[in-house]
């Protein structure tokens, strides 16, 4: 059989799983296994099958997604976001919008500390969307927002994406990491704009009586400047933690989480609930992501298995004169492996193809990269594997679609904003690095 | 699709061969059939291992046999991960590892860590023949088996040599070796056990990390160095960062080996074994490490990272050194030799096959016997 | 439903919170284990506690696999509503019954291979090593087929419960009791 006709097969299998309303992680797994017996025989399966579940959850890196996850718990536990919230709400004068660019830039200083998005973006549900909705987000902007702000781990270094890419094509990992900070203010700033929009295009829906009035919530002064504190303690210890060298990035996850601990061991907060709920919660979440992470890992078995990406993109060079189309329809191919594949997967799989590609044009390899860093982010906010809106949907219990709702058009103004203005302006990546 | 066609035919192809010629050996003639294998390694398509090995080793076996033979390559790990290269080789899932890292798994290849062992002065080019030497060794080690045997026969493989990484140095970020102390209380990344022995009888630490995390750890100071050949800098971007080196010994090679399951390996008729013997064998020989190694001195040198030669160290700190590798061979043999493994035989193999092959080793190694 | 389908699916309760628990204490002694690595470096200038092969090899799968059978049964997994939705009640039905099917069948498929995995982790005796030392991966391994199994049975229940009952359900617990029960995990 043609491997365009199994592709077309497995193509239209996993549209038919979806609109009936299989679970994710089984429509990977099905698609996948169907594939590869298609493409081989149902023997070749079982190497797979017996291996990766387990190879694809014994990672050092994702050790992040539990250790972030549990930061996040028990930092929402002892109240002290809570308040902090409250603070802002008060200072803004109940313009929620303000509290929305807050949760967007708290995951720009996130991302400054987490390399991982999916880590990042639970960690943001769980401490954000309950607030954003309490002070009138819509669930769906509530999640997207969070979603979205957590995704920024991967472009603000550092990035285990950028990392990945940096060693699988040898692009200095340092230049990488300095190229993609602008990039990354960037797409906060365009978050930022697109949720203002949202918002008030939501609001349009909603009648003038049912806006609740600003009113001045009370917090106790002594409890206010306790939280500012207390956060202010967190963060510093884990930045400077990293910045000083004293912890990488992958243990600032176990040092943020420890240091949560104490401090709700501080307040007071811990008892048998405390640790049990904030257990369940984090078990929950890292399981529902590393079932999909297992079930993305033999689909793409399967497409590595097929060689079509390698096909589609040596077909590419021919059209090796139009290098702005080449690299518009390579960015459309990433954006749709992203959507169906996981992140690191599509970079190990499509690196040794593209590479040869993009130095025959002659692109830079770090501006590119910073591209790829930004697909892949985006990747995590699309249907239908869009594992940081699962682990939004996850941990605040908002159905996922509400949240693809608004993640998708995040995810296509980024792309078209943020990627476009890299093809047109490629100094926005490449100005930095160069001063450096 | 065709690959399926392919292998059903090579197994058919088989199955008439071991018809034919009832004796132990499968090798049939060559029927002319195409053979398309799939290649694994956990390296990166641009690796310089990669480079040294895998494209040239797949180019001359194509080439050779005027493209009878055709190569799916899967870099990265894209189809198996590392660590799970026999079981996909055995159960088909690919035909060739080309290379895998035998030191990342020492409970399944216990003593290839004998390359990992340091040395006196060596480079690329002597450690890739003294390894070739070693694969194809007769030297019985123990129970009647050699180092091959023990290593990968054991495992129904069949294996070839490939280059090993050069040298191995200790580089560190803003500091200079002068005297003894200068050897201690560093946090130094290593790969493997000899390595960390050896950081260990330094009198320094050793941390073991993924290459993601080193280039973060180092960068930040969570670790003051790595252990490390010069020719990797560059790639993982360390050379932005390491400003000194120690020059004037080698602490061993980073140890790669290509493998093929060797029922499968039977199959092949016995032209195209020998063809992808005599390539592999060939490769050993070939000076691309050599000159990737110079080029990444310069790179280094452009780069201001700064050389100390052992040799005008305190007298000390060069005793220091020479004591610490004696004990890093003394604690390397004793280790295997309480795992019932012929650890003094293994490494004084290797010893005689270096030294055969133009490098040298401390004097109080001469004396192991 | 039966007293005797309640009765089972108690026992289950039981043994997927017990491996919530497990995964759970992993997690913090992975956190706290990292993080005294971290202080015995930099106060001590200690050798590394080879945090990176242990939570990579015993951490991490001990923080999913203990667990997984709990997650999912929480209805946690997500899958796209938005048509199946929005058809016949009937149709629905009929949907989640080739659903549950679906899942019980791969999960046993998933149980099968990672049992193979694990009988062969031992008799191949594959290790991991830290600080010279071989560890051993078949304890972490049993946790494969054993959490494979639980969703298999899991979606068994789900599969009877949508076989013999009027309504659709995707929880075997309905989602009211499942957040009233929050408190029980304070138990
Ligand atoms: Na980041
Ligand atoms: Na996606």
């Amino acid at each position: 059989m043609p491997v365009e006709l199994i592709f077309l097969i497995v193509g239209l299998l996993m549209i038919s799983f979806l609109a009936l309303g299989l679970y994710i992680h089984s429509i990977l797994l099905l698609s996948g296994i169907i594939g590869i017996v298609l493409l081989e025989s149902p023997g070749y399966v079982t190497g797979f099958l017996q291996s990766d579940p387990f190879i694809r959850v014994a990672s050092y890196s994702l050790t992040t997604i539990p250790l972030f996850v549990l930061m996040a718990q028990f930092i929402v536990r002892s109240g002290i976001i809570e308040d902090l919230f409250t603070i802002i709400y008060n200072i803004s004068k109940g313009r929620k919008g303000i509290l929305g660019i807050l949760t967007v830039f708290s995951g720009g200083m996130l991302g400054a500390v987490s390399g991982s998005s999916n880590a990042s973006a639970a960690a943001m549900g769980q401490v954000a969307v309950p607030q954003l909705i309490k002070r009138g987000y819509s669930e769906g902007i509530a999640g997207a927002t969070a979603a979205a702000a957590g995704s920024l781990s991967s472009v603000i270094p550092p990035s285990i994406v950028l990392i990945l890419w940096g060693v699988a094509t040898e692009t200095p990992i340092g230049q990488l990491f300095i190229a993609s900070l602008i990039p990354g203010i960037i797409i906060m700033v365009v978050i930022s704009v697109s949720m203002l929009i949202f918002l008030k295009r939501a609001d349009k829906h909603v009648s003038s009586e049912d806006i609740k009035p600003f009113e001045k919530e009370s917090v106790p002064v002594k409890r206010a400047s306790l939280a500012i504190i207390l956060i202010g303690l967190i963060a510093v210890s884990v930045f400077y933690g990293i910045y000083a060298g004293i912890f990488t990035p992958t243990e600032a996850g176990a040092v943020g989480a420890m240091v949560s601990f104490i401090t709700a061991l501080l307040l007071r907060r811990v008892n048998i609930s405390f640790i049990v709920r904030s257990f369940s919660e984090t078990v929950k979440l890292t399981a529902m992501i590393l079932l999909i992470m297992i079930g993305a890992q033999i689909f793409g078995r399967f497409v590595s298995l097929s060689l079509l990406p390698r096909e589609i993109i040596n077909l590419l060079s021919g059209l090796i004169e139009y290098p702005v189309l080449i690299l518009i329809i390579l960015c459309l191919i990433y954006f749709v492996l992203f959507m169906f594949i996981e992140g690191a997967a599509v970079i190990l799989m499509t690196a040794p193809i593209v590479l040869p590609l993009i130095n025959t044009m002659q692109v830079d390899t770090v501006w590119f990269g910073v591209i790829v860093g930004i697909l892949c982010t985006i990747g995590l906010l699309t249907p239908p594997v869009g594992l940081s809106i699962y682990s939004v949907s996850g941990v605040t219990g908002i159905k996922s679609e509400k949240i693809f709702q608004y993640a998708l058009p995040y995810s296509i103004i980024i792309a078209v904003v943020v990627c476009g203005l890299l093809i047109l302006f490629p100094q926005l990546v490449t100005w930095l690095p160069e001063r450096m | 699709g065709n690959n399926n066609n392919d292998e059903e035919a090579s197994g058919a192809q088989t199955n008439n061969n071991e018809a034919n010629n009832s004796e132990a050996s499968a090798e049939g003639t060559n029927n002319g059939e195409e053979i398309n294998l799939r290649l694994t390694t956990g390296l990166s398509p641009s690796d310089a291992n990669t480079a040294a090995f895998t494209h040239p080793w797949m180019e001359m076996v194509e080439e050779r046999t005027d493209g009878q033979v055709t190569f799916d390559a899967f870099f990265s790990q894209e189809l198996v991960p590392m660590g799970e290269e026999i079981p996909a080789l055995n159960d088909g899932t690919v035909d060739v590892a080309a290379p895998i890292l035998p030191t990342y798994e020492p409970a399944r290849y216990p003593l290839s860590d004998v390359v990992l062992l340091p040395l006196e002065s060596s480079d690329a080019q002597i450690s890739a023949m003294a390894f070739a030497e070693l694969i194809k060794s007769e030297e019985e080690l123990q129970d009647g088996q050699t180092f091959t045997e023990m290593e990968y026969g054991t495992h129904g493989m069949k294996a070839l040599p490939v280059q090993p990484v050069p040298e191995y140095t200790i580089g560190v970020i803003d500091h200079e070796f002068s005297d003894v102390e200068s050897l201690q209380n560093l946090q130094l990344r290593t790969s493997g056990r000899a390595h960390e022995i050896l950081v260990d009888q330094l009198g320094s630490s050793s941390v073991s990390m993924p290459f993601s995390e080193e280039f973060e750890a180092m960068s930040r100071g969570a670790i003051e160095g790595t252990v490390r050949a010069i020719s990797d800098y560059e790639p993982y971007g360390f050379d932005e960062m390491i400003t000194n080196a120690l020059e004037g010994v080698s602490l061993g090679h980073f140890p790669f080996v290509w493998l093929m399951s060797e029922e499968r390996w039977n199959e092949l008729p016995a032209d195209v074994q020998e063809v992808m013997e005599d390539a592999a064998y060939e490769l050993a020989e070939s000076t691309t490490k050599l000159e990737a190694m110079e080029a990444a001195y310069e790179n280094a040198e452009e780069q201001g990272i700064e050389f100390t030669d052992v040799a005008d160290m305190e007298p000390e700190a060069q005793e220091h050194i020479e004591q610490a590798v004696l004990n890093t061979w003394e604690i390397w043999i004793e280790a295997k030799e309480e795992e019932g493994l012929p650890g003094k035989e293994a490494a004084i193999l290797w010893r005689d096959l270096i030294i055969e092959q133009g490098g040298t080793v401390h004097e109080s190694i001469m004396e192991l016997e | 439903m039966s007293k005797r389908y309640d009765s089972m699916y108690e026992l289950l309760e039981k043994v997927k919170y017990a491996g919530m628990l497990l995964s759970g204490i992993s997690i913090f002694i992975m956190m706290t284990y990292t993080c005294l690595d971290v202080l015995l470096r930099n106060l001590f200038n200690f050798g590394s506690l080879n945090t990176y092969e242990f939570s990579q090899n015993y951490f991490m799968p001990m923080a999913v696999f203990p667990a997984l059978a709990y997650a999912y049964g929480r209805g946690i997994m997500p899958r796209i509503e938005l048509l199946i939705s929005r058809v016949r009640n009937s149709i629905q039905k009929t949907t989640a019954v080739v659903i549950y099917t679906v899942e019980c069948l791969l999960f046993t498929l998933l149980a099968v291979y990672g049992f193979n995995y694990f009988t062969q982790s031992i008799i191949d005796s594959i290790a991991f090593s830290a600080g010279g030392a071989n560890y051993p991966i078949w304890p972490v391994l049993v946790f494969l087929p054993i959490s494979f199994l639980l969703i298999a049975l899991e979606s068994l229940f789900l599969l009877i419960k949508n076989i013999k009952n009027p309504e659709t359900s995707f929880t075997v617990k309905n989602q009211e009791k499942l957040k009233e029960e929050k408190g029980m995990e304070a138990i």
